[in-house]
């Protein structure tokens, strides 16, 4: 019987800096694990802790996991200090991922801030990867400044893929260097045109984005059940049993992390 | 089921053949008002208590030790549980509920319960505390046991339900006799007194709620939580004392070696997320969250409370929070709206 704690040894294979608190780490663990986008892991620190984390990469990429992490406390530091060759324990992939199929033939708003664009990434390769089964896709990503925009190599790349629009804000840039919108993520849904009878929307970001992403999107004419949240609440174990993540009657590492707006909407707290 | 008899002679005996192979346990005095589980040898075989009311401390602690380290998981000796009662086969069929249902069954877990035989006994006494029958419950097992002791007499109607029960009845086949129709007839009269002694006790301190506690618990006034978890100095002693309670934290060591413990939704750390957030950050937060834990969310999710009426969480709290006061004027505040 496998014990369902154990976690499998992953080399770090690459780490990369995308900003000065955010780092992505390439794993490459010693057994194949496979997830759909949207599924969390837990990533043990060798004797420091676990903490869970959404894979940022397709999950089309079989061989390597990659995890983009910000430093925000204990573990996250631990794991900053980490280096190539190094060995970390990963368990999962746990909850339930982004329902992609559900998606097809309509347009997809995706809708991000800070680390938030992590498991936003992985959405988004797979989105790219079968292109034609969308009608459209809009990524609207906010960052502290433009320092703290992640991935940005690769959101050049991205803006040119016919059929996906990028917009992209920034709270404060203080120097003028940024050309682009200034303000929080919301204020880019005033430049979104979309089809409200055919469309959903995917957010992922800190509580307060996700709310006011939330209420914005109503205002705009979203109903409930068209917005994807990922919620994120403490977690320990990850599988269902040890109550931490508890939503109402839900266990967010289980019948989440990823839930529409209409199935939780109605439980307090669910914001902070 | 099988139904047969045993004399407190043979059942002494029937325990001594047990020792070698398992770790027995059973209940003995603790104090004045209380019993607790210890290891039975073949020089205390006397003074175990079978009837009487549970345990102290909670069943749980055998499955799901306080720490206990998981990865490696220690190898589980065999274990035969003597005396408990009704209430904490509710709590286990709770812990089932979580840690063997879902996706992932928890191993650690599973393997304390695969090797474990519960034998369990009506209670033939009450505490105070105590509230089974007036919460979906009653003093006396009518599943989740591999043997049930109704004691009568000189010795015991013995219930034999599960496949565990059958073999180890059969191994010691000539120690039980046949049920005799007048040892059952006073074992129902017991049951019948205990239960009714379980509703007098509460009907003394007006002890009345609504069945649907579920609906109840989640549309009372917030003030109503501050009000009631006033005197609480958050020293979580409920929810550790409690069976139905199983919430854990996971430890890391070296080597990717692993230990859990347990936590409790009491504690201000409990459900705090990275950067200082925190989604139950006052104390009347928390207290409610127990009660919705265990009257709502746990009902939606099995049909069932998370709460037995052992009455543990009464005796224990420092602050001398009744949790049946509180659902009682719960109920009270619903029939009002
Ligand atoms: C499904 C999911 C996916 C996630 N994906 C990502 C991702 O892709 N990238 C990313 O950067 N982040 C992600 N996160 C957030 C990430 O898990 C947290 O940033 C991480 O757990 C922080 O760990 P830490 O130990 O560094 O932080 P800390 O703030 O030190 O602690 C975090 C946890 O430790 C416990 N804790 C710490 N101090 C105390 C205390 N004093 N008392 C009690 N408890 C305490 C708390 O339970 C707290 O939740 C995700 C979270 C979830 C739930
Ligand atoms: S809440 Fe109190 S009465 Fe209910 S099962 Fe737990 S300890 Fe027993
Ligand atoms: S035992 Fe009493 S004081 Fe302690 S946490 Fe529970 S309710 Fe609060
Ligand atoms: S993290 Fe343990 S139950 Fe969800």
């Amino acid at each position: 019987m496998k014990n369902i704690y154990q976690p499998i040894k992953s080399e770090i294979i690459k780490v990369s800096d995308e900003s000065p608190n955010i780092k992505t780490f390439t794993l490459k663990p010693s057994e194949r694990i496979s997830f759909a986008t949207g599924q969390f892991i837990e990533l043990a620190v060798d004797g420091i802790g676990e903490a869970p984390f959404t894979p940022s990469s397709s999950p089309f990429e079989t061989e390597t996991i990659d995890v983009t992490i910000m430093q925000v406390g204990y573990v996250t530091e631990k794991i900053h200090q980490l280096k190539k060759g190094d060995i970390v324990g990963i368990r999962g992939p746990y909850g339930k991922g982004y329902p992609i199929d559900q998606m097809f033939n309509k347009e997809v708003l995706i809708l991000g801030g800070g680390v938030g664009m992590a498991p936003l990434r992985s959405f988004l390769l797979t989105l790219i990867n079968q292109i034609d089964k969308f009608r459209k896709i809009i990524l609207c990503y906010g960052a502290k400044s433009p320092e703290d925009i992640i991935y940005k190599l690769e959101f050049e790349k991205w803006k040119k893929i016919k059929k996906l629009e990028i917009l992209q804000s920034v709270d404060k840039c203080p120097t003028g260097v940024w050309k682009g919108t200034i303000g929080v993520v919301t204020c880019l849904l005033d430049k979104v045109k979309v089809d409200l009878k055919n469309v959903v929307s995917v957010v992922c970001g800190p509580p307060v984005m996700m709310k006011f992403g939330t209420k914005r999107l109503l205002e705009y004419g979203f109903v409930p059940e068209q917005i994807y949240l990922s919620m994120e609440k403490n977690m320990s174990c990850g599988l269902g049993k040890c109550g931490h993540c508890q939503l109402g009657p839900y266990f967010v590492c289980k019948d989440g992390p990823v839930f529409t707006y209409d199935k939780i909407k109605d439980f307090e707290e669910i914001w902070d | 089921m099988e139904t047969k008899y045993i004399n407190n002679q043979n059942w002494q005996n029937f325990l001594l053949n047990q020792i070698e192979k398992y770790d027995i346990f059973s209940l003995f005095v603790a104090d004045e008002n209380n019993y607790n589980y210890s290891k039975l040898s073949s020089k205390n075989l006397n003074e175990t208590v079978i009837g009487k009311y549970r345990a102290q401390v909670p069943i749980k602690t055998f499955f799901f030790p306080p720490v206990e380290k998981i990865i490696p998981a220690a190898e589980k000796k065999p274990k035969i549980i003597i005396g408990i009662k009704a209430c904490e086969l509710v709590h286990l069929r709770l812990f089932d509920s979580i840690f063997l249902g879902g996706e992932y069954r928890d191993t650690v877990y599973e393997e304390a319960r695969k090797n474990t035989i519960i034998i369990s006994a009506d209670c033939t006494s009450a505490k105070e505390c105590c509230f089974c029958s007036v919460i979906d419950g009653q003093p006396y097992a009518t599943s989740g046991f591999d043997i049930n002791l109704r004691p009568v007499g000189n010795g015991f109607v013995v219930e034999i339900l599960s496949e565990k029960g059958k073999e180890l009845v059969k191994k010691n086949e000539h120690l039980f006799q046949d049920i005799v129709q007048n040892y059952i007839i006073e074992s129902e009269r017991n049951r019948r007194s205990v239960n009714e002694q379980v509703i007098r006790i509460n009907i003394k301190k007006n002890i009345n709620f609504t069945k649907r506690l579920n609906k109840a618990v989640n549309s009372v006034n917030p003030e109503f939580w501050n009000e009631v978890s006033k005197e609480c100095v958050e020293c979580g002693g409920c929810r550790f004392v409690c069976s139905s309670c199983y919430c854990f934290l996971l430890g890391e060591l070296p080597d990717f070696e692993k230990y859990r413990l347990w936590d409790a939704c009491q504690f201000k750390g409990y459900a705090r997320v990275a950067g200082g957030a925190n989604p139950k950050p006052t104390k009347e937060k928390r207290y409610k969250n127990l009660y919705s834990c265990k009257f709502d969310y746990r009902y939606t999710n099995f049909g069932f409370y998370a709460c037995s009426g052992c009455g543990r969480c009464i005796e224990v709290c420092p602050a001398e929070i009744d949790i049946r006061e509180v659902i009682t004027q719960i109920s009270a505040d619903e029939v009002r709206r």
